[in-house]
């Protein structure tokens, strides 16, 4: 790859514009004001459609949303000024919803909730004020992939780890549980884009071919496939396929995007068939999954329950919803936390739904933006890695909930209860802003007359 | 509250949602303008490129990988190719030696040496032994990048 630019190449004339002082995060400020109104909004007819005859509590709860907003913007504001604007009223106004939503539904979560949220601001900013420069990680890749693995591994460990609801992906620290797996796939996106970026040329180019399609080499390839099949053997061990099925995705998605070969994704999806497979005919859990999404009804009561009641949920809702807080959507079981899509389909209809599919769908956008604007190697895949990671993880949960595939427990980023992924997508959010903020700000002001080398 | 209302409010609220995405693409659209402007870039160069011919400096231009391709370096007393930040152009290519190759302007035209790399540099499918004269329309590949001489 050419990491150089010519002298006067038409890009860096056109940054001088975006480079204006302040302009991106005026922009930002406008639209997390409009977040924040909105979540607002969203509470007070929640509130009204509840307890119609007394009045809502909504005037502190705004001033609570525009004190937390504020504050995010003024951190950014100071640690990332040249940052994509659009990103962070995204995810504001998924958090809200969300928030709003598991208030409607369970006080006793909306407390924790709301204080998860803080944490995850808490860790957004610090965040952004250790990593000044996220290229300083790429030559601690491999200290990256242990740490990945150790996280993974944290559940397994006898007193601290615990088993819910047959996955044993939580660890116990006293007053809450935290899933380290959440945080593990952001270390080892980092580890994946670090080596990537190392052995790219030589994964890139293969020695050898097999039936049409070429085969990387062993000697660079087989750390890379140890180190991914030991991680998705932890998850499946732990019997979080969600995590696995996401986790194998963005290896794949990585590699294409590092190589542009399209025999990686070819062989990924050859071998994703073939552990799809091994999967069903060893786990009785992932028959009783499919069975569930090829006919919910068939087993309505029991296996295909939470399935078949979110899909009244949705069809309760039809285009307009039936309003905030005037639906049942408390009927379906874990509705804070993989089903809150159901509820949303129900409550706010299909035009609501729409919604929280384009505001990802705008959130992915802006995060390969900033992977294409990111001149450095490591930088771009680690922006397009952990888009992807979040995309796929709203194709696969909200493919669950509307039963477009088998149901595997996944939260919806920003939206669902839960505080360890809520925090894990802040660091994510927080790396996204880091990188569109580095990235803009080493881009030569003026066109200078020798060629300069963008990657240092 | 009546529920008239109540539903009033509630379309209203989805309606303000589909506003604050509109803000938010057009937001994003007022970022654009810097493709819109470096389009206009493009053109004034283009227009501009003539009047480089008529002076007669000789350019490097990358052909492949296609994601560089277009890419115009020009050859101002000489260009070193390399893997090393201090080269004119700089390939981040694990085949690329630190200082692969050299493009240079001499009293015998334009002549393109290899400066003792690992893996050799190509002038026209040839690998490079001694200085090798170069004309408008070669072709010089250095590891996976191939440049056409103009």
């Amino acid at each position: 790859m050419i990491t150089s630019s010519p002298a006067g190449h038409p890009d860096s004339s056109a940054r001088v514009s975006r480079l204006r002082p302040g302009s991106p995060r005026g922009v930002e400020l406008t639209l997390l004001i409009g977040a924040g109104l909105l979540t607002t909004a969203a509470f007070g007819l929640a509130a009204l459609a509840t307890r119609s005859d007394t009045p809502p509590n909504v005037i502190p709860f705004l001033g609570l949303v525009l004190g937390l907003l504020g504050t995010a913007h003024v951190v950014v504001r100071r640690l990332a000024p040249m940052a994509e604007p659009t990103l962070l009223p995204l995810v504001a106004f998924l958090n809200g919803i969300g928030y709003v939503m598991i208030a409607r539904l369970n006080e006793n979560f909306a407390g924790r909730q709301s204080v998860w949220t803080l944490a995850g601001l808490v860790a957004f900013a610090t965040t952004l004020v250790a990593f000044r420069d996220i290229r300083r990680l790429e030559q601690y890749r491999y200290l990256l992939a242990l740490t990945g693995t150790a996280l993974l591994l944290l559940p397994l460990l006898p007193i601290i780890g615990q088993e819910i609801r047959g996955a044993r992906i939580w660890i116990s620290l006293g007053l809450f549980t935290i899933q380290p797996g959440e945080f593990a796939k952001v270390v080892l996106t980092m580890f994946l884009a670090g080596y990537l970026v190392d052995k790219r040329e030589l994964l890139t180019i293969s020695t050898r071919r097999v039936a049409g399609l070429h085969v990387p080499d062993l000697r660079h390839f087989g750390p890379l496939g140890l180190a991914v099949a030991v991680a998705l053997l932890v998850m499946v061990a732990e019997r979080d396929l969600g995590s696995s099925l996401l986790f194998f995705t963005l290896f794949v998605v990585m590699m294409y995007l590092a190589t542009s070969r399209l025999a990686y994704v070819l062989g990924g999806f050859g071998f994703f068939m073939a552990g799809s497979v091994v999967a069903y005919q060893m786990f009785g859990h992932v028959q009783r999954r499919v069975s569930a999404w090829l006919d919910p009804f068939a087993d309505v009561n029991d296996s295909g329950f939470q399935v078949a009641e979110a899909a009244f949920a949705m069809a309760d809702g039809g285009l307009l919803g039936t309003g905030l807080g005037e639906g049942t959507p408390d009927v379906i079981p874990a509705v804070t936390t993989d089903m809150i899509f159901a509820a949303i389909g129900e409550e706010l209809g299909l035009v609501g739904a729409a919604a929280i599919l384009v505001c990802f769908m705008l959130f992915v956008g802006a995060g390969f933006r900033v992977a294409m604007v990111a001149s450095d190697p490591f930088e771009k895949l680690v922006a397009g890695g952990l888009t992807a990671l979040l995309g796929f993880q709203v194709i696969v949960i909200v493919g669950g909930v509307t039963r477009l595939l088998p149901l595997t427990g996944v939260t919806l980023p920003f939206v669902s209860y839960g505080g360890s992924s809520l925090v894990a997508n802040y660091v994510i959010l927080a790396i996204l802003i880091r990188i569109s903020d580095s990235a803009v700000r080493r881009q030569p002001v003026t066109s200078s007359a020798d060629p300069t080398y963008f990657g240092q | 509250m009546s529920d008239a209302i109540l539903t009033l409010l509630r379309l209203g609220f989805l309606a303000l949602v589909w506003f604050f995405f509109a803000r938010v693409a057009s937001s994003v659209w007022q970022a654009v303008p810097s493709v819109a402007a470096t389009a206009t870039v493009t053109k004034d160069r283009r227009t501009r490129r003539p009047k480089k011919k008529s002076a007669k400096k000789p350019s490097v231009v990358i052909v492949e990988p296609l994601s560089h391709a277009g890419l115009v370096f020009e050859v101002d007393g000489q260009l070193t190719i390399g893997r090393s930040a201090a080269c004119d152009i700089t390939l981040d290519d694990t085949f690329v030696s630190s200082q692969h190759a050299r493009v240079a302007i001499t009293p015998n035209g334009l002549l393109v040496s290899d400066l003792g790399s690992t893996n050799g540099t190509y002038v026209d499918r040839q690998k490079v032994t001694g200085p090798v004269s170069v004309h408008s329309g070669s072709r010089v590949q250095v590891g996976s990048t191939v440049m056409e001489v103009r």
